[in-house]
Parts: structure tokens; sequence; C-alpha cells
């Protein structure tokens, strides 16, 4: 029997919101579970949530303490924590990790641990999950042959050189998480070794100058040495700005991940229906 | 005894009227505006004179600004259909060079599809016009007549309209002028989408959710189709998970964040969405009275 | 109907195919806004979920620029459209309203009750299988409420319910309510309706809309969603009627198909029937029903079909296919009631189209047996009808057509009048009976007919038919033609404006209706002469195009010839002869024709004479020389 316990909210919610899906598609719940990945009672409640309240009422709640709560987090912490996420970093880092998240407060009196901060983000879905994509290696979708052909050769390559490799995005935050009017709904992030999150939010979808100073960031962690950044949610194509940086930047590697590839959706910054 | 269901009954009012016009008219035509309620249209176009096609041409009065998967889509269904396509594109707003953009919704909409439609159907003639409006869509088309008479001019009188009883449809008319026809008028959305379900009508995929490169706005999310598409210095498009629920031109067109990929879905989607359809045409963000002046002018 | 939304959101694929199997009703409202019924429709709407959010906001919006119901929703404003009827503050169409449950899709007309649109409301009914009649509680049975009860029967609605209103503003009185059923059933007897079912309503408060509510415990039947989901729907009791289908067009792609395209009007029909096709009476068996979807064992009323037939038998559109047992009935002869709909009266012997089913012909109200008064239902002579009178009238048509009494068949027994020259719809009517008259008076049979007279005289039989203004020249130029015609041997007859009214038309005067009367009889005099193998010639002013229509229509194809006498009003008037304009513009004469009416000139005449450009002489000539050119004399 599949436990449930070790997944992250996020992937967590994913499964309960594709458990529904599949059961609307007339699955039973034992298929469902199998092919969510998710017990049979953990895809019995996601049901049940979703007959009695809807698809918002699918998700479960975050696990552990509220966020707020317990002295940790307090309000004027929170304010804190959202204007910093704002701007860039002042460490050099390409956006906010936990960590520096964690040390910026404490310059600003009000210390918190990096666990602490990492539950608040979760809470406010600002922690996306890293693409699955190692898991595409021996897929035989296209996406599968989009991995083996596009991404490996290059990985191996900056691998190789002793490079750095990320994964990003650009995604829309879950309007339920945080009212609208006060609170930036677009959200760029990355993850680094070991899935490690960096983050940065923006009133605005992010322009050209936002991605190139992210990617100057990121080329300058390891100068003299390739960069490889596989990347989902922006239309870099559009963007003569982006293409002209990458043509004086030939050691960075820009991927972009192909529309229905990617392991999750922007999707959901309105609520089901 | 058998029932006939609600599906049934409009499928045969359909026909019907399509059979009376053929009968009755000198030279139809069929505008096709490549949506869903041209494609069930057109379906039933086929049912009703099969086993021959429809004995009239397709006329799609472009405006140049459609969505590239819409113009895909239509060179493949006419090919299909064994149907002769006429394309009709407004001269003089090519030459002015008329675009949403540097002349706004109201004039692009006004010089490409108002009076290129009229153009169109003065250059071959035409009498008669079906169109696929619905009497469902705004409150202004409740009292639309199936068979809606234009002058020579192509203007619309709402004062001289003709009753229509029973099954009886007057189609008699002066030289120059023409009829509109709406053989979907009893038609609501939802019994669009269950038809094409129900029938298995191809309809052009941006209906369904899928990953497509969007900006925003005026809080719309406009697709970016081509390279026309005016950016913003530095303006990054982002892919999100959209859907269309109105197709037209693509810079006037507003999408939907959805995961409505099936039909099930889209039609679930619309049963629990509280926004009525023509919400995303931005062109309707007029004055309330603005479809009525539109349908004087001669303008859908 | 949250049980609906749920499954939208649960199952999705069982709702659609639960939805599949809807049935569709369609009914009237008829009321005014008064009475609650705008209110009444929006609650339908809304409690169905049909409303969107974006429609509420704009209602809200619209409630507080036009509305009438203060800070309240105001619902009526959902079922006005046009700008210009909103501005007025009432509605003046038709208007179709969408919405539907679990059971049924129902398209609602929703028409007003203001006294001159008595024509929009029989539109609105022309189609509807039933009707709510909404009644204000507190005022009951009003003159309104008789006269919409009167169009209803008048229309043949088989299903009525009376919505008893605003029930909370009579404390939820059983004792008023049943006042009031009392008073209608009384009423009702004298116009024959049958099936009524009364309800008492708030549609304010939503009592017996959809659900029963707590204020009316002494209350048993149906809500009125309840009832209808569930009321006959008119197709179901066609199904066992006998079998129609009107042909609306022929489909034959290649030599091997040949189908008869229609919608079944009523019953049902299987391969191998026999059937008859009117009015030819020829016979033959259903062969395949085809459709796009693969044949049909069966189809039934309503359908949109196309048939093949066992044996080649000549069909074209207009025919009705009826089951061989019980065919259509054929008649050039009705009793009918007709609804007048536009602003140019009926006029007894002016020729309309008549559209009945497929079939066009030509018809004319030979006489209005009698008016009836909606408010009072008393029955009035009457010389003419105007807009929204109601008459009932004796039909005849130029040629006969398959029928069946409006009673029995609503798509084969109702009709429209279309006026040839507008091309306006300007009459709706219901066939009631044909008039034995036409059966019993069988066109004589005769051995010798036109050809042989004509042949005996040397000649082909005509008809030349000089038209213009008075003065024009038209009796100078006939005459002459006539002299050279009998130079040359020809048997001729010229019948002049003048001289028939002094005999056969001298009851005649010059009114609209009296110069139409007048052509009338002078076409059919010529059209025997014509019988008789004479060349004839008239010479009438016949200034509308619809009379000379008639005249052209009664003659066979090639033997009308119509001539213009083209002199311009100003040469005319100058040469005066008879003193009528100086009489006309004096006031001394009225209705004469170019000075206080109208003078149609024909469109496409055979001969345009320039008559103020030529002499008589030469104008003779050109009228001989398109006869020559015609092959009509030698």
């Amino acid at each position: 029997m599949l436990s449930t316990k070790h997944l992250s909210p996020e992937v967590l919610n994913e499964r309960r919101l594709e458990a529904v899906r599949l059961r609307l598609d007339g699955h039973t719940v034992a298929e469902t579970a199998t092919r969510a990945g998710l017990s049979a009672p953990t895809v019995s409640a996601a049901w049940k949530a979703f007959r009695e309240g809807g698809w918002t009422a699918v998700p479960v709640r975050p696990r552990g303490r509220k966020t707020g709560q317990g002295g940790t987090l307090d309000a004027a912490a929170q304010q804190v924590l959202g204007a910093k996420l704002t701007m860039l970093p002042d460490s050099g880092e390409p956006a906010w990790s936990s960590r520096g998240l964690a040390d910026a407060l404490s310059e600003a009196g009000r210390p918190v641990s990096a666990r602490a901060v990492e539950h608040w983000l979760e809470a406010r879905d600002l922690k996306p999950e890293p693409l699955a994509l190692t898991a595409l290696v021996r897929q035989r979708s296209s996406a599968g042959r989009w991995y083996r052909q596009q991404v490996q050769p290059v990985l191996e390559a900056v691998r190789k050189a002793g490079g750095g490799i990320w994964q990003g995005g650009v995604r829309v935050i879950r309007s339920q998480s945080a009212p609208d009017s006060v609170w930036p709904r677009y959200q760029l992030y990355l993850h680094g070794k070991r899935g490690v999150l960096h983050t940065r939010c923006l009133w605005a979808p992010p322009a050209a100058d936002d991605y190139m100073t992210l990617f100057q960031r990121l080329h300058d962690l390891l100068p003299g040495r390739p960069t490889a950044l596989v990347f989902q949610g922006a239309y870099f194509q559009a963007s003569p700005d982006i293409r002209r940086w990458l043509e004086v930047h030939p050691d960075f590697y820009l991927i972009n991940v192909p529309p229905g590839h990617g392991a999750r959706s922007t999707f959901p910054d309105r609520p089901m229906p | 005894m058998t029932s006939l269901t609600h599906l049934q009954k409009l499928e045969a009012e359909s026909i019907h009227i399509m059979r009376e016009v053929v009968a009755e008219t000198e030279n139809p035509v069929m505008l096709y505006s490549v949506g869903k309620d041209s494609a069930v249209m057109l379906h039933l176009a086929r049912k009703a004179f099969a086993p021959a096609p429809p004995p009239f041409p397709l006329l799609h009065v472009d405006t140049r600004w459609k969505f590239r998967a819409m113009y895909a889509f239509r060179d493949n269904m006419a090919r299909e259909m064994g149907m002769d396509l006429l394309v009709h594109i407004n001269p003089e707003g090519v030459e002015k060079d008329i675009n949403p953009f540097t002349h706004g919704s109201a004039i692009h909409t006004d010089v490409m599809k108002t009076e290129g439609l009229k153009q169109a159907l003065n250059e071959y003639g035409f009498d008669a016009a079906f169109g696929g409006a619905r009497r469902d869509e705004e409150k202004s088309r409740a009292k639309e007549r199936m068979f809606s008479f234009r002058t020579a001019q192509h203007r619309w009188d709402p004062k001289n309209q003709r009753p229509e009883l029973w099954r009886l449809y007057n189609t008699r008319k002066h030289k120059g002028e023409s009829i509109r026809v709406f053989p979907l008028s009893n038609w609501t959305e939802l019994d669009i989408w269950q038809y094409i379900y129900l029938q298995e009508i191809p309809i052009v995929p941006l209906y369904y959710a899928a990953e497509r490169p969007v900006v925003e706005r005026d809080g719309a999310l406009i697709m970016v189709d081509d390279d026309r598409m005016p950016l913003e210095p530095g303006e990054v498009p982002m892919m999100r998970k959209v859907r269309f629920r109105t197709l037209g031109c693509y810079p006037l067109t507003g999408a939907i964040e959805s995961e409505a990929d099936t039909l099930p879905a889209i039609i679930q989607e619309m049963l629990l969405t509280r926004t009525s359809e023509r919400q995303g045409r931005v062109i309707d963000h007029d004055s309330a009275a603005s479809m009525e002046k539109k349908k004087q002018e001669g303008y859908f | 109907m949250a049980h609906a939304s749920d499954m939208i959101a649960g199952d999705i694929e069982g709702y659609l195919k639960a939805h599949e199997h809807k049935g569709l009703l369609r009914f009237i409202t008829c009321g005014s806004v008064d009475d609650g019924k705008s209110t009444l429709i929006g609650r339908l709407l809304f409690e169905s979920k049909l409303l969107f959010e974006d429609q509420l906001a704009a209602i809200e919006a619209d409630s507080k620029k036009y509305g009438t119901q203060g800070e309240e929703m105001d619902f009526a404003l959902l079922v006005d459209g046009l700008a210009a009827e909103r501005e007025q503050g009432i509605t003046i169409d038709v208007a179709y309203r969408f919405f539907s449950t679990d059971k049924r899709k129902f398209i609602v007309a929703d028409t007003p009750g203001h006294e001159q649109y008595t024509r929009n409301m029989v539109t609105g009914a022309s189609t509807a299988d039933a009707a709510i009649l909404m009644v204000d509680a507190r005022h009951g049975i009003l003159t309104q409420t008789r006269r919409h009860s009167f169009l209803m029967s008048l229309i043949g609605i088989r299903h009525i319910v009376v919505a008893i209103n605003k029930m909370d503003l009579v404390d939820y009185s059983k004792a008023r309510f049943d006042q009031i059923v009392d008073e209608y059933r009384a009423f009702a007897k004298q116009l024959g309706l049958e099936d009524m079912t009364f309800i008492p309503l708030s549609a304010l408060k939503g009592d017996n809309v959809i659900e029963h509510g707590h204020h009316m415990p002494w209350y048993h039947g149906p809500t009125l969603m309840g009832y209808l989901e569930t009321v006959e729907v008119d197709e179901e009791r066609l199904q066992h009627t006998p079998f129609r289908m009107p042909v609306q067009w022929v489909n034959r792609p290649h030599l091997d198909f040949r189908g008869f395209t229609g919608l079944i009007a009523s019953g049902t029909v299987k391969p191998g029937d026999a059937i008859r096709v009117q009015p030819s009476g020829k016979t033959s068996h259903i062969k395949r029903i085809f459709t796009y979807d693969g044949d049909l064992e069966q189809a039934i009323a309503g359908q949109s079909v196309t048939l093949l037939l066992e044996d080649e038998i000549d069909i074209s559109r207009g025919d009705v296919i009826s089951g061989v047992d019980a065919p259509a009935e054929t008649a050039d002869q009705f009793e009918t009631t007709l609804v007048w709909m536009h602003d140019q009266p009926l006029l007894p012997g002016r020729p309309y189209l008549m559209k009945l089913g497929t079939q066009s012909v030509s018809a004319t109200v030979s006489q209005i047996k009698y008016q009836v008064n909606v408010n009072t239902l008393e029955h009035a002579a009457a010389r003419q009808l105007d807009l929204n009178g109601i008459g009932v009238c004796t039909l005849s048509l130029s040629k006969p057509v398959a029928f069946d009494p409006y009673q029995e068949n609503a798509d084969t027994g109702g009709y429209i009048l279309i006026d040839r020259m507008t091309n306006n719809t300007v009459g709706a009517g219901m066939l009631h009976f044909a008039l034995r008259r036409s059966q019993n008076i069988h066109m004589q049979h005769v051995d010798i007919d036109k050809q042989a007279r004509g042949i005996a005289k040397g000649q082909k039989p005509v008809l030349l038919w000089f038209t213009g203004l008075s003065g024009a020249g038209k009796s100078t130029i006939a005459n002459r033609v006539e002299k050279k015609l009998h130079a040359a041997g020809q048997h001729t007859y010229l019948l002049d404006g003048d001289n028939v009214r002094h005999g056969l038309n001298r009851d005649l005067g010059f009114t609209d209706a009296d110069r139409v009367e007048n052509i009338r009889r002078v076409a059919e005099v010529a059209r025997l002469m014509v019988d008789a193998g004479l060349i004839v010639l008239t010479a009438f002013i016949s200034p509308f195009r619809s009379e000379r229509r008639m005249a052209r229509d009664l003659m066979e194809e090639g033997e009308f010839i119509e001539i213009f006498v083209d002199t311009p009003l100003e040469v005319a008037e100058e040469r005066d002869p008879k003193g009528l304009y100086k009489k006309a513009r004096r006031g001394e004469l009225k209705n004469f024709t170019g000075i206080d009416s109208a003078y149609e000139a024909p469109e496409d005449p055979e001969l345009h004479l320039q008559a103020a450009k030529l002499s008589t002489e030469e104008a003779a000539d050109a009228v001989i020389a398109l006869l020559r050119e015609r092959q009509l004399i030698g």
C-alpha cells in the first residue's frame, strides 16, 4: 500500500486533483489509486471532498502548524518576507532561498528558522515542485523523446565541463492562498542542486530584464564555466532582448520546456469553477 | 410511443430551414466563421442535403487576424466536405492596413467584418446567407427572426421584420434585397456543445485547454498567435494553460485559464462557470445597446 | 436543482447521458408586466441557473437605470430587448427565452399584453404546445384575460395554465382562488377550451413555481414547473394522426437517387407504407427513409427526412405525401379564420400569395363573413380587415391545394398571406373546411375548346391589356389597333373602362376596394372572351400592380400582353379630354389616379409605349409589330 505521508502537499494536492479527474472519467477507485500514485483511502477522501465542496475542497490544508501560529512568523515578519520576495537578494544569489530569507529576517530583527520560512512558503503556494525530469529518461512519449534528444546531451556536456545545472519556471500563484490586491501574483522560481528552491515574486509577469538578471546571476555563480537552465512557463521566442543576451552568452544553455511536457501546469491562479 | 429529444427537434428544425432556403432562394451561401456554431451549422447542412454535398458555397469573411489554427482548420474542413470555400478580405482594409492595434477593435471590426461581408455578398450576388447566431447569445437577439431581411444597403430595420408563424417562412424579396438566415436560432450554448459531443463534430483545437503563449491586456488573456502581436518593451509572454470559449480575431479574443481538455470537461466547466460566453469577446465591452447598433449597420 | 450541479461536478458524462434524452416544450406566456409575467420568467430562468453572473450584474445595473421595482432586482429587464423598446418601458414583439431542467428544454415565447399586438401573440402562440395565462389575483379576470384566452383558442393551443399570481397580496386566500377559477371556467366554456389547469402562484416569493412552499397548504395540484415538465407536447399527439409530409425539395444528386425531403407534419412512416401524393392523387410505396446517419426503420412527426419511393412518379415542391388510407383533402375554396397583420388593410378581391406548408398559390378573399371583436367576441360585418383584425372569410385559390383542417393539423392547415408587391407577410389564417361549392360546381367539360375556336377564326386568342393614366391615350391607341386587326380579318373585342362602368360595373365606385373589384370583373370577362377565341383589348387605368398581376395569372402563359401607355402626368393633365383632372384638382373628384390615388407603373411590361413621343398610328403599329413578332397574328 502506498503511503502519502512522504509527499509534499504540492505533489499530494496535484495527485488528489488528478484522482478526481480520473474518477470523473469513470475510473474505479483502485484504478485511480494506481494511476495517480495514491492510496485508495486518499482517493476516496479526495472524491468525497470534491462531491461535497467542489474542486476547491480537494486540496488538503497544509500539515503541521498553521502559518502565523506559534509565534515564529507574525504579521510583521510576513510583511518583511513579502517585501523581500519582490526584490533581488543583496547576496548575489539568483533569487531567494529559504536560508536567505531567514537571514534577511534575522537582520530585520525577527529571527526565524529556514524551516519555518519554508513552511510559510508552502502555505502561500510559493513552493513549486521541481520538474520530474529524470523520470522522462525512459518514457516513450514525445516528452521522453524531447528529454533524450534535446535535454540530456546538453546537461551531460555542461556537467562534464563542471558547469551549473538549473531548472526553473514562471507561474501564477493560486489566488485563494493570498488576496490579489495585497500580494504579487507572479512567481519566478529555480531549483538547483538537490532541488533547493530559489524564488522571487512579481506584481506583473516578469519582463526581459527580470529574466536577464536571473540568467546573469546564474551565469556569474560559476565564472568561466557553462550553465544550463531548463525553464518552463515563458515564451522566450517572442523576446528579441533575451535572444540577444543568449547570443552574447554562448555558454548559457536555455532549454524551454515545450507545452504539455512539463510536470505541472501553470493553471491554478483562479479557483476551479 | 416514441418521443423526439430536444436535440432531435432542434436538428429537424434547422434542417427544415436550410431546405426552405435552398428551395426558395436563387443564390444562397453559408457564412463560415470557423467557430463551434459554424461547425454545427455545417454538420446540419451536410445532413440536410445528403447524400449530395450542400448545394451552396462557404464564405469566410476574413480579417487577416484570425488564429492560425483557425485558418488551418478551415482549409481542411472545406476540403473534406467537398464544398467551395470563398474567402473574402476587404481590399480597402488591406490597403490601409486596418488592424485591431492601431485602429482599435471598433474600426477593425467595422471595416474588415461588416464592410467585408457586404462587399462579398454584393460581389457574388448572394440573396440569402446562413449565419450561426443564436437567440440565447445576447438579449437583443432574443427577438431576432430566423429570417432577417436586409435592404439592398444591407441595413436591418427592426420595425420592418416579418412575423414567423408555424413553420412558414416568407422568403420573398425584391431585387437587391437579401436575407440572413439563422438556422441555430433556438439552440443554446449547451445544446451546441452537447450536439458536438454526441455527433463527434470536429472543432478547432483552440477550444480545448493547452499551454499557449499569452499576455495580459486590460485584464484579458490575449494569445500571442504570431509576431504581429505588439509587445511592450521587454515583455515576455507566459505559457499558460488556457482555452477559448469563442473564437474571433486573436487580438480581440480573451482566453480563460482552464484544465478542460476534453468535451465533457468543457461542458462541465461551462455549466459550472458563472459568466456568459460573450464575456471573452472584447468587442462587446461597449454600451449595452451596442449589438443593436451593429446589427442595424449590417454586422452579425 | 442543487441536484443537477452535483451531478455536473461529480459525473459529467452521466449528466450528459441523462440530458441526451430530454424533451422539448415550447410555451407562450400571456399577460402584462403588471401581472408579474416577466418576474415569473425571470424566476424560471434564475431557478434553472441559466443566468450568468455578468448577466445578473448587467440586470442589476439596468434595474437602477430603467427598473420599475425600486431597489429590487427587476426581472422584467431580462425579457426586454431592443434598445428603443427599453426606453419606452414596454416590449413590443415576440422574444424567445430558453431554459432547461433535468427533464426538458423549454422555449418560451414572450409577448406583450398590449391590445394592438394581437399579431405578436398569434405569432408567438403558433409554435407553442402550451400557454401560461397570467392573472393578477387582486384583479381577477379582466378584458385582457378574455382577449388572450380567445387568441389561444383561435390558434388552437391545447393546454392552458391559468396562473393566478400575486397570491401573496390576497393573503393566499383559497376563497379568492376558487372565485377566479369559477369565473374563468364559465367564460372558457364559450370558447370551447378544454384542458385547463389553475395554479395559485406567487412569482415574487416563489410559491408553487418550482416548489409548493408553505403558504398554500390547501393547494394540491402540480407546481408550475411540475406541470411544464409533464404536459403533453403537440408532436406526441400528432404521431397518432394520419401521415403527412409536405415536400420541401427534391434531392437528385444522381440518376439512381431521387429523394423527397421534408419535415413530417404528422403520423409515422415506415418502408413499405402505401402513400398518396396530393393534389395529383398518384400512389406509390415507401422504399427507404434516408438520413445522413443511415436509413430509418420508422420516422415520426417532427423529423426531417428524405423519402425514396418505389415508383418513378412526378412529385415536386408543394406536394403533400399522405398515408394512402387517410390522405389530405384537396380544394380551392375554403372557410377560414384570418388574422390581419399589416397596416395596409385586407381588401376582398385582391390577390395575395398564400403559403400553406410548402405550397405557394394565388389566393383571394372573396367575402368577409364577419369580423370578431377580440374583447367582446361579438361578430360584426366588415368590408375590410385592418391591422390586428380577425375575420371569418371565404378564400378562393387559383388552383387546388392539399390541406387538413387547422384543428387537426397546424402544419397542413395554417397559412400566411403575402402581399405580392411589398412581399410583406400581411396575414395568417387557419383553414376550417373546404367549401363544397367548388366541388359541386365542377368545371363543365366542353368538347370545343379555346384552341378549336381560335383555329376556326384563323387566329391565336390573346389579351392586350392597356394600362396608363387617365388621358394617356389608352382608348385611342386600343381603338386604332382594333381597327387594324379588324381590317386584317381578325376577330376582336375592345373592353373600355368607361363603357364597362356604365353596365357591368355600375355598382362600383372609385375606392381602392372597388377599383380592385372593377379590375377583377374585367379580367374575368376578358378571360371568357379569350376563351371564346377572340383577340381582346382592354383599356383601363388599372393602377395597381397586384390586380394586373391577378389578370395575368388568370390567363395562360403568353396570353397576357401588358402594354404600358406611358404618358407623363403633365401631358395627360394638359390634354384632359374629359376635364377630369381639372375637377380632381378642384377637389370635386376623389381618389383620382395621379392626383390623390397612386399609379403603380408596370415593372416589366411586354410593351412600353412612350406615348407622348409617338403618334397614335406609330403606337398602334408598334403593337401590331409585337403581335407579329410573337407570331400571334400572320
